[in-house]
């Protein structure tokens, strides 16, 4: 027969991974509450970001160029995915860029599609990978109209 | 409050299975597999995925899993997830909780883009949603009664290197399992494999509900590899699942998916469904409450 004490402490053992696991729960959950409620900083704007695409990205050509029917497709999935950041006429909101500043009007076509790909992971701005490339495009087409 | 609680029982998840039409959302589209998109930051995903199940030597059941997801940085999710089941002839019972976190490592967009996950499970024996297959886990273990099953309690940690691609509209992702019980038990593994594409590639100018660019279609494949022991195929059981997703131009979706046992131990039919919606910028809510 196991002693007594011996039971205790096996019970005790048993409950330490419980215990630990509580624990980075309880902490994970504050942390994600401290990071959610925090204001986020102002970052260095798009065109730091717009500016480190590589050549090879820069020289894509826009396939739906000048296309009044891809920017109205563009436009819809802007309304979709980005209004709730950038504000359905693109000025940005709180640290969403403003899609109207010569930064972004004037960078190159390619240049906005390989931004729009890889995102601003660490400033908040997802990926949008999960789209077709040609839906990236008209999404580029139609922000190309908001001069 | 309704005076019968019998009555409140049945309004209420009725009212919750339909909330999901008011709001948006945008989910991936497969059950079991992860790919490499996260939660857009600042936004909460409240998701229920019920799953039907036909095994051969037990009971039908429907198992249930609601998710609430939450994108704390752009580089990190957090999920937590209530499990339910019923069984027929038999009872109805909550079977426990899952947390778990999602980091993407690499900022950028490659040909292979890692994420890590880790996930903590308290759940108990008698839990029937088969979200993970790992070990040599069988359809056998499903006929035990509920009353005697939930009297095994599994507290893991689970640890899945999840691998993805996007090109040309498709995307592939490969998941590898790993999983602990802390009760000294040995490590179990499983897989999961799954690829999608939506039906359209060019977005259409209207708005519209039915447009092929609306859907993904796609296939899952996962099963379980044994433990650190016994690694391998023997006794293990497999799955092969097409999937269809819906996504509303609200933003809400809707996905299912009939799922087929591919040998003995597994269960024949399942059928997942899934309606997710999202609240955006869940964040700015909470900053409004401490101002």
């Amino acid at each position: 027969m196991i002693p007594k004490t011996h039971r205790n402490r096996a019970a005790e053992m048993r409950n330490i991974p419980t215990r630990w696991s509580a624990a980075c729960l309880a902490l994970t959950l504050i942390a994600s509450l401290a990071l959610a409620a925090r204001k986020p900083r102002k970052d260095d704007g798009p065109a730091a970001q717009l500016s480190k695409a590589p050549a090879r990205a820069r020289s894509l050509q826009n396939p739906f160029t000048g296309q009044s029917e891809a920017a109205a497709a563009g436009r819809k999935i802007y309304q979709q995915h980005c209004a709730e950041c950038h504000g359905s006429d693109g000025r940005g909101l709180d640290y969403a860029a403003d899609l109207h500043s010569p930064a972004i009007q004037d960078a190159p076509p390619g240049a906005l599609f390989w931004a729009l790909r890889n995102g601003r992971i660490r400033k908040g701005m997802p990926s949008w990978s999960r789209l077709p490339d040609q839906q990236l495009w008209q999404l580029v087409t139609y922000l190309k109209t908001l001069h | 409050m309704p005076k019968n609680p019998r009555v409140a029982d049945k309004i209420l998840p009725g009212l919750l299975a339909f909330l999901p039409l008011c709001l948006g959302a945008a989910e991936r589209p497969y059950f079991v597999t992860y790919d490499h998109e996260l939660e857009e930051p600042g936004n909460l995903e409240v998701s229920i995925n019920p799953v039907l199940g036909v095994p051969k030597q037990a009971n039908k059941f429907l198992g249930s899993w609601t998710e609430l997801e939450y994108g704390v940085k752009g580089w990190w999710t957090t999920e937590f997830y209530l499990d339910a089941q019923k069984t027929s002839r038999d009872s109805a019972i909550f079977t426990g909780f899952r947390w778990e976190n999602r980091f993407r490592p690499l900022m950028k967009e490659h040909w292979i883009n890692p994420v890590l996950y880790v996930e903590f499970e308290s759940l108990n024996g008698a839990d029937k949603t088969l979200l993970e297959v790992v070990n040599h886990d069988s359809a056998d273990d499903l006929a035990v009664p509920n009353h005697e099953a939930r009297s095994e309690k599994k507290r893991e940690m689970e640890g899945k290197l999840i691998l993805s691609s996007n090109f040309k509209g498709w995307n592939v992702s490969e998941n590898f399992i790993a999983e602990k019980n802390l009760n000294n038990n040995p490590w179990e593994f499983g897989y999961a494999f799954g690829v999608n594409r939506p039906l359209a590639l060019i977005a259409s100018s209207r708005r519209c509900r039915f447009c092929r660019e609306n859907f993904r279609s796609g296939v899952e494949l996962y099963g379980g590899l044994g433990t650190r022991h016994a690694f391998g195929f023997p006794g293990t059981s497999h799955y092969v699942a097409p999937i269809l997703a819906w996504e509303l131009p609200n933003g809400t979706s809707l996905r299912i998916s009939p799922t087929l046992g591919l040998n003995k131990n597994s269960v024949r039919t399942l059928l997942r469904f899934g309606v997710s919606y999202e609240i955006p910028r869940f964040d700015r809510r909470i900053r409004r409450w401490f101002r």
